[in-house]
């Protein structure tokens, strides 16, 4: 392909072709082949220093280094340190465990199987590097306590092989992977900031020009949470790698925090627009259209965003140029409503969407600042809120997690005891292997098909494998030979993981090759073995993947119904909790739980999925204007009228969402209708001078978005449906808000 | 100091603690050089913390040979 001459037969242009064709395999396929090259020799050292070192069992130092075989120094830094600290904690778990109950196999297998319960309950709850520190906690106990059933002396001696195995596979693929072409995850973390930043803007620009639909912003909503979760994840990897990510984190934490605010702010302006469109109201957005026209020039520079972060400056300088001239628009929009007599209600939502405007001008300045700070080589920037505080975690809902330790535990159970009935000498491997998949399984929103393409590189691996053994292994000698004979082998299933569709089956393969190449110094060829252990293997996939069938196949990561009712127990929370930053938090739990949603999502969503996605939203949107309500409550004394009026109606909305019942909807909407009612007098009474007016005005906004959120019909229709799906739940609901 | 050292009644190597104890003064010494920005004046960031660990170990190692 690219000796084919130019059309124009000219050399230096077909020179340049040519380069170009260089330049392009070298961006894509270059980057892989280094990657297989770095991942070769790092598995080959640790099994030539495993060789030298005479320890029993090599193979676990290679396929070490397979499974934290990942693009990024950073991401393989991560996954290695959590890898080292859950083999060490497994093994103080199996070392007591086997000590506590020696030869009693029922005694054991039952705390074998609660610590593995444990173990996947939390990795399935954490979902982060973390938690695949918590999944080699679980399955490297059984790997080290089921062999040791009969021979409990072994035990330790199991623990420390395994452990000297494990950290040394680490080691080297630490050294090889960050030492030598390294690829930074921190360069990946600035691309990521940048596009968060890039599409925000060009969001909030498209959408006050009236460019969206309704169904592009729901995919830009789903789309921006999972681009915070990435900004998350890619900032805890690039806190492994040599470098000042740590010292930034703070401001990464600040950056994605103002930009959450910030859009929900948007979209619940937004949202008010397209209601009072919907209802025929011409008056109010044509009045607004020409805030948003200065609005939205201010957030580009040219026709785009600001491309970087020193560009941003300008952005912001405009921002705060549009700050200081936002309330002479506002005064000159209400003199225009003014002549125009609009209704009450017409007030109502001009005063709303002024309020939300100023709001969210506040808010974006914010964030263009943090982001134009971002690239400064600040030292100690005092913040006022630690990190910790504005830190994005993810979490699954808790019954998610639960129902994976429940099967983790199960599985373990019933095979364990089968085995032990059974006397397969192999069947162990194949207990610990379904062990571990089901704990590796829960990580992913389609565990099925995890497994799945697993099992096939597992397959493959066996007949290649078998010839590898049989037809070349036997006939060489030295280490050099050796690593010759596999490398071919090892190197197009290291290629595979590159490709995005068969990560999965390259990974099994190199795994299933080593584990029954099995090389050693003292190499045995046993074709019964050989078939025992691959079988072993197999049906411990299969095994694994019934269990996911058998065992509340339902809850999985991504599963609909408890993102919805998570949904809701976090908006009950905004009601009753007394946490501070409760703010963030409903924001980052709203965020993290889109991101699921869209994890668990293939393709387009589905009516219910966008049902479910519109319900989370309007949510949001609700959540803020309770948070503001909640805020103005403090202003007042305790006995005041307004402060009672707005307590009662907080009380209305809490019971709402504690069951979200059609009944409970009606009587929030009027407890509402009447909290305003009650204001409203007030307001009236205390005329229009002091600082209680703006107060009160601002309850009323508040109430106001309250109100139409609640009327929107994505809540009434799901309010049915959800009643119906949380009648058992609502129960336990409060215990979670406290 | 002892070759071998008796932890718990177990016999450990005395080299495998002073590992330990030199990637627990590793993890000190990069917080240090990515805190004031050491980390952007060196070629090789990566390199140069292998290097700093190397340096660290065989220092501490003296201590036993």
């Amino acid at each position: 392909m690219s000796g084919t001459p130019s059309p124009d037969g000219k050399p230096g242009h077909d020179r340049l072709t040519l380069h170009a064709v260089a330049q392009d395999w070298i961006v894509n396929e270059g980057e892989r082949w280094i990657f297989v090259v770095k991942t070769l020799v790092a598995a080959f050292l640790a099994l030539w220093i495993s060789f030298l070192m005479g320890l029993d069992s090599p193979r676990s130092a290679m396929i070490t280094v397979f499974i934290i075989a990942l693009p990024s120094s950073g991401m393989a830094l991560e996954k290695g340190i959590y890898r080292l600290i859950g083999t060490l904690i497994g093994c103080a778990a199996a070392l007591a465990i086997v000590g506590l109950f020696p030869q009693q196999p029922l005694l054991l297998f039952l705390a074998l199987a609660m610590w593995v319960g444990l173990c996947t309950g939390g990795s399935t709850l954490m979902r982060n590097a973390r938690s695949y520190g918590f999944v080699l906690a679980g399955y490297t106990a059984c790997m080290i306590a089921l062999p040791a059933i009969d021979a409990p002396m072994e035990v330790f001696n199991l623990a420390i092989a395994r452990v000297t195995e494990i950290s040394l596979g680490i080691l080297c693929a630490a050294l090889i992977n960050d030492a030598i072409f390294p690829k930074h995850q921190s360069e990946q973390l600035v691309k990521i900031v940048h596009a968060l930043y890039r599409n925000f803007s060009q969001l909030c620009h498209d959408a006050m020009q009236g460019r969206l639909d309704d169904e592009q912003l729901d995919q830009l909503h789903l789309q921006f949470a999972s681009e915070v979760a990435a900004l998350e994840s890619n900032r805890a990897a690039a806190l492994f790698e040599a470098g000042d990510t740590r010292t930034r984190s703070q401001q990464i934490h600040a950056f994605s925090a103002a930009a959450m605010v910030a859009l929900t702010t948007f979209h619940t302006l937004h949202q008010l627009m397209q209601r009072v469109r919907q209802r025929g109201d011409r008056l109010v957005p044509q009045l607004i259209t020409p805030v948003f026209h200065t609005f939205s020039h201010a957030l580009l520079i040219g026709d785009l965003p600001a491309r970087s972060a020193l560009e941003a400056a300008t952005t912001r300088e405009r921002l705060q140029d549009l700050g200081r001239r936002l309330p002479a628009l506002v005064t000159e929009v209400r003199r225009d409503f003014q002549r125009h007599q609009g209704s009450g209600l017409q007030q109502l939502d001009l005063d709303t969407a002024l309020e939300l405007i100023q709001r969210f001008q506040d808010e974006f300045t914010h964030l263009v600042t943090i982001y134009n700070e971002l690239p400064g080589h600040s030292t100690a920037r005092p913040r006022k809120m630690s990190a910790a505080t504005l830190s994005y975690s993810s979490k699954t809902p808790p019954m998610i997690a639960v129902a994976a330790g429940l099967r983790a535990s199960a599985a373990l159970l019933i095979l364990a005891l089968a085995w032990y009935g059974l006397n397969w000498p192999s069947a162990a491997d194949a207990v610990v292997l379904t062990v571990m998949f089901c704990a590796l399984a829960s990580l992913s929103s389609e565990p099925g098909h995890t497994i799945r393409r697993m099992t096939q590189g597992f397959g493959l691996a066996i007949p290649w494998a078998f010839v590898c053994a049989f037809h070349i292994l036997n006939h060489v000698e030295g280490y050099l030979m050796l690593t010759l004979s596999m490398v071919p082998f090892f190197a197009v299933s290291v290629y595979a993981t590159t490709w995005r569709g068969a990560t999965g089956i390259g990974t099994g393969f190199s795994w299933m090759f080593a584990q029954i190449i099995s090389p050693e110094n003292l190499m045995g060829f046993n074709v019964v073995n050989f078939f025992n252990d691959s079988i072993a293997q197999i049906v411990g996939l299969l095994l694994a993947l019934l269990m996911f069938a058998l065992i509340l196949p339902e809850h999985r990561q991504g599963s609909r119904r408890h993102i919805a009712e998570a949904m809701w127990r976090e908006t009950l929370r905004i009601c009753v909790s007394e946490r501070p930053h409760l703010r963030h938090h409903f924001e980052s739990r709203m965020r993290d739980l889109l991101n699921q949603l869209n994890m668990g999502m293939r393709g387009l969503p589905d009516t219910a999925t966008r049902a479910t996605l519109n319900q989370a939203i309007t949510l949001l949107e609700l959540g803020h204007a309770i948070l503001g309500l909640r805020t103005l409550n403090h202003q007042w004394d305790a006995a005041h009228v307004a402060r009672q009026a707005q307590s009662s109606a907080i009380v209305a909305l809490a019971a709402y969402f504690r069951q979200p019942l059609p009944q409970r909807h009606a009587d929030t909407v009027r407890a509402i209708a009447a909290t305003a009612d009650v204001l409203r007098a007030l307001q009236v009474d205390t005329g229009n001078s002091l600082p209680q007016a703006a107060a009160l005005r601002r309850a009323l906004t508040d109430l106001h978005l309250i109100n139409t959120s609640l009327l929107d019909p994505v809540l009434q229709a799901g309010a049915g449906q959800a009643g119906a799906g949380r009648a058992g739940v609502s129960e336990g609901a409060p215990s979670h808000a406290t | 100091m002892p070759r071998e050292i008796a932890l718990f009644g177990i016999l450990v190597p005395s080299l495998l603690i002073v590992f330990l104890l030199s990637g627990v003064l590793q993890v000190g010494v990069d917080w240090l050089c990515g805190h004031f920005g050491v980390y952007r004046r060196v070629w090789h960031p990566a390199l140069f913390r292998v290097c700093l660990l190397v340096c660290i170990l065989g220092a501490l190692a003296l201590l036993l040979y």
